[in-house]
């Protein structure tokens, strides 16, 4: 009886350690984004040619945004060094005017740390809208370092007004 | 459930972890984006940039010398101005030089026309020009006119001769005189 007992309590034991190192395991494969870079339009960037015109069509970016894909996980990063993802963006308005389009564009493949050559990124390299609802931008596999992005400003006008728009563009990254 | 068993399922619900988990993470960039203060002015000419207001003789004796007194001028403002809100300009035109005595000019914008959009300016009709600015289009807000003639403020140009001073000092000598136009703040 006292066996049982014993045994049950060890079985008990057991499955909650299953549950634990499964909850582990699953918090620990989170897939990274990190942005570093500045993208800004300062005042230099809207320029008018000549009076009675209105500044230009469009404006990119003057820096370039650098992303990164990374593992928080040495064992996936190990293992797992062929993930693919998928990375989506949207944007989050602070002070915006709604003729005003943000757009974004991967300019470039960034590399891979692991020297991986199977490692790639795909899509994203024409510029797309992006809008309050989050759309796809590009995909790739493995972890994958300095993605460069530009972001393009379009239906500028003056007559939006003098002073500071501020929009938070978020990117989501999703296993693929 | 024995141990082997619950050493089966941790396995198995690993494997299912794995593959099953919908990973996510997020970052974000901040874009701003700085529209600065802009006030640009400029004058388009269809033809050059005098107006040749000549006297001709009088045909009868006794009629009064003929200044071509109206006329419109082919000059066209343009505009480009970019504001903070509620900030309205206006522009200014004043006189640089000597008026012949006797002579007033007078200058007229008309409304604007073209390619233009936003808040443009509202002409103040016919306005008699001295040393001192005069204003002669008011509450422009953020709007750009478009370049070129065709496009903003067409001007014109009337001459009042006050004929008892005239006669009495004018020499013939041509009179030249510049006219300048300022787009400025309308506080």
């Amino acid at each position: 009886m006292k066996v049982y007992k014993t045994k049950f309590l060890l079985e008990k034991l057991v499955f909650a350690g299953c549950l634990l190192l499964i909850g582990f395991v699953v918090k620990a494969q989170e897939l990274e984004l990190q942005v570093e870079g500045m993208a800004t339009f300062d005042a230099a960037s809207f320029s008018i040619e000549n009076a009675g015109a209105d500044f230009n069509a469009s404006v990119e970016s003057e820096s370039t945004l650098f992303v990164t894909v990374d593992s928080n996980d040495a064992w996936d990063k190990t293992n797992n060094p062929n993930r693919k993802w998928k990375v989506e963006v949207r944007k989050e308005d602070v002070s915006w005017d709604d003729a005003m389009q943000v757009e974004i564009v991967r300019s470039g493949n960034g590399y891979s740390k692991e020297n991986n050559k199977s490692n790639h990124v795909n899509d994203g390299q024409n510029y797309q809208v992006v809008s309050a609802n989050s759309s796809y931008f590009f995909r790739g596999k493995g972890l994958i370092s300095e993605i460069p992005i530009q972001f393009r400003l379009s239906g500028i006008s003056i007559v939006h007004g003098a002073g500071d728009f501020e929009t938070n563009v978020m990117l989501t990254i999703y296993d693929d | 459930m024995n141990f082997k068993g619950a050493i089966g399922l941790f396995f198995i619900l690993l494997v299912l972890a794995g593959t099953c988990y919908a990973d996510e993470h997020e970052a974000n960039h901040k874009a701003k984006v700085n529209i600065p203060n802009v006030a640009l002015l400029s004058l388009q000419f269809e033809e050059n940039a005098n107006l040749d207001l000549t006297g001709s003789a009088a045909a009868v004796a006794g009629d009064q010398i003929n200044l071509n007194t109206r006329q419109k001028s082919g000059v066209w403002i343009n505009y480009s101005s970019v504001s903070e809100k509620n900030q309205k300009r206006k522009v200014t035109a004043s006189v640089s030089g000597t008026m012949p005595h006797g002579i007033t000019l007078k200058v007229k914008a008309e409304k604007s026309v073209g390619k233009g959009k936003g808040e443009l300016g509202q002409s103040k009709g016919l306005v008699e020009l001295s040393e001192m600015p005069a204003d002669i289009i008011s509450g422009i807000g953020c709007c750009y006119t478009g370049t070129g003639t065709q496009n903003g403020h067409l001007l014109s140009y009337e001459v009042d001769v006050d004929e008892a001073v005239f006669y009495r000092n004018s020499e013939q000598q041509p009179a030249l005189v510049s006219i300048v136009y300022t787009l400025t703040d309308d506080n």
